[in-house]
């Protein structure tokens, strides 16, 4: 917490803030990439979500009230931007679950940055039938390495909330996968 | 029953350990979506993008912060300034080429010879001197060239008379003059 209000400190000064901004990304940059990849499907377009969230977390670090931690801050910002993309790029046949699920489907293996065999392929399709609560909280614990309380945070739902549908998410997985490899 | 997939990234067995692996056995971030998820970036992605990113705050933050240069608060009084300047010069300049043509400056009409020597001092001050040269000119011929001519002309007139006809007015004098000298 001491290096983060420190942190916060040197990106709100105006003659330190590229430098802070600079230190800000080695820490953040990646994890912010992977949060946004999830949520959006392709590189290419988690590249465009990424360009925006940062810069977005940039212009805005000066009116960052600290009401909650700077990280969190920024997975809010990612999480908000990423779901703005995918609404601007909704389309009228996508509003059928199948349908979602096909063009989910469809957009990642078009993606070139894939390389995932059948198995993989089969956890993208078993998550992505999870419901949105599941399927984000269930991300953001187990590939992002977000705490409840964080992601709670970022989710604006309840910690004890969060947890049995963490739980609950990783049964369906679990069961699942483990179905299919049988079959 | 086993089954692995062709990387041989995770194993999935019906009766086998869980497929989704404890916190203390996953990789780096990288690694955890790559292995589970296929998915994968671009050699050298995040250095790259961190440059590109950095390079336009720097620009964002340039734009924000100067206008041509200078902080707004310099830059602004100091460009009203310029303007102010460039009016008041463009106003003197305009000023001075209608002090240079005075077209629609009234010609005055002045007589020279009842004028006192002040007044015409100051009075020729207002006249252009294209205006006075051409008044100067006129002045010449008609009272200098012409005088002079009618002057020489009333010369001659005398002399022809003195040697052409009889000169009454000299022999009036001189019957005057013997009259006077001799008689009296």
């Amino acid at each position: 917490m001491y290096r983060e209000s420190d942190l916060i400190a040197r990106l709100k000064h105006p003659k330190k803030k590229e430098k802070a901004f600079s230190e800000l990304l080695d820490t953040y940059h990646e994890r912010l990439y992977w949060h946004i990849r999830k949520l959006v499907i392709t590189h290419d377009n988690a590249n465009d979500v990424l360009q925006n969230t940062l810069i977005r977390i940039y212009k805005g670090i000066q009116n960052f009230n600290q009401q909650s931690s700077l990280h969190t801050w920024m997975y809010r910002i990612a999480y908000n931007e990423s779901i703005r993309f995918l609404n601007k790029n909704k389309t009228d046949f996508t509003n059928a679950l199948d349908d979602i699920n096909s063009k989910y489907l469809e957009d990642l293996v078009q993606d070139q940055y894939f390389d995932g065999d059948h198995i993989q392929l089969k956890l993208h399709e078993i998550i992505n039938g999870l419901t949105d609560k599941q399927k984000r909280v269930f991300q953001m614990k187990y590939f992002d390495d977000l705490s409840f309380k964080e992601i709670s945070e970022v989710l604006e739902i309840s910690e004890n909330t969060l947890k049995s549908t963490y739980y609950s998410a990783v049964k369906i997985i679990e069961e699942k996968i483990t179905v299919e490899s049988t079959n | 029953m086993k089954q692995e997939n062709k990387h041989k990234r995770h194993q999935i067995e019906p009766n086998g350990p869980q497929f989704l692996r404890q916190d203390s056995q996953k990789g780096s971030l990288a690694q955890v979506h790559k292995d589970y998820l296929g998915m994968d970036v671009p050699d050298n992605y995040f250095s790259q993008s961190k440059q590109d990113i950095l390079k336009h705050v720097s620009m964002v933050n340039q734009n924000k912060q100067t206008v041509f240069g200078l902080k707004p608060i310099y830059a602004y009084p100091l460009a009203a300034s310029v303007i102010l300047l460039l009016g008041i010069f463009i106003w003197m300049i305009q000023l001075n080429t209608d002090m240079a043509n005075p077209k629609t400056i009234a010609v005055v009409d002045v007589d020279f010879a009842t004028m006192n020597d002040a007044d015409g001092l100051i009075t020729s001050l207002l006249i252009d001197d294209s205006e006075i040269n051409t008044y100067v000119d006129a002045f010449m011929v008609e009272n200098v060239v012409v005088d002079v001519s009618l002057t020489n002309q009333q010369l001659e007139y005398l002399i022809i008379n003195s040697l052409l006809i009889e000169d009454s007015e000299a022999e009036t004098y001189l019957k005057q003059g013997i009259l006077e000298n001799f008689v009296l």
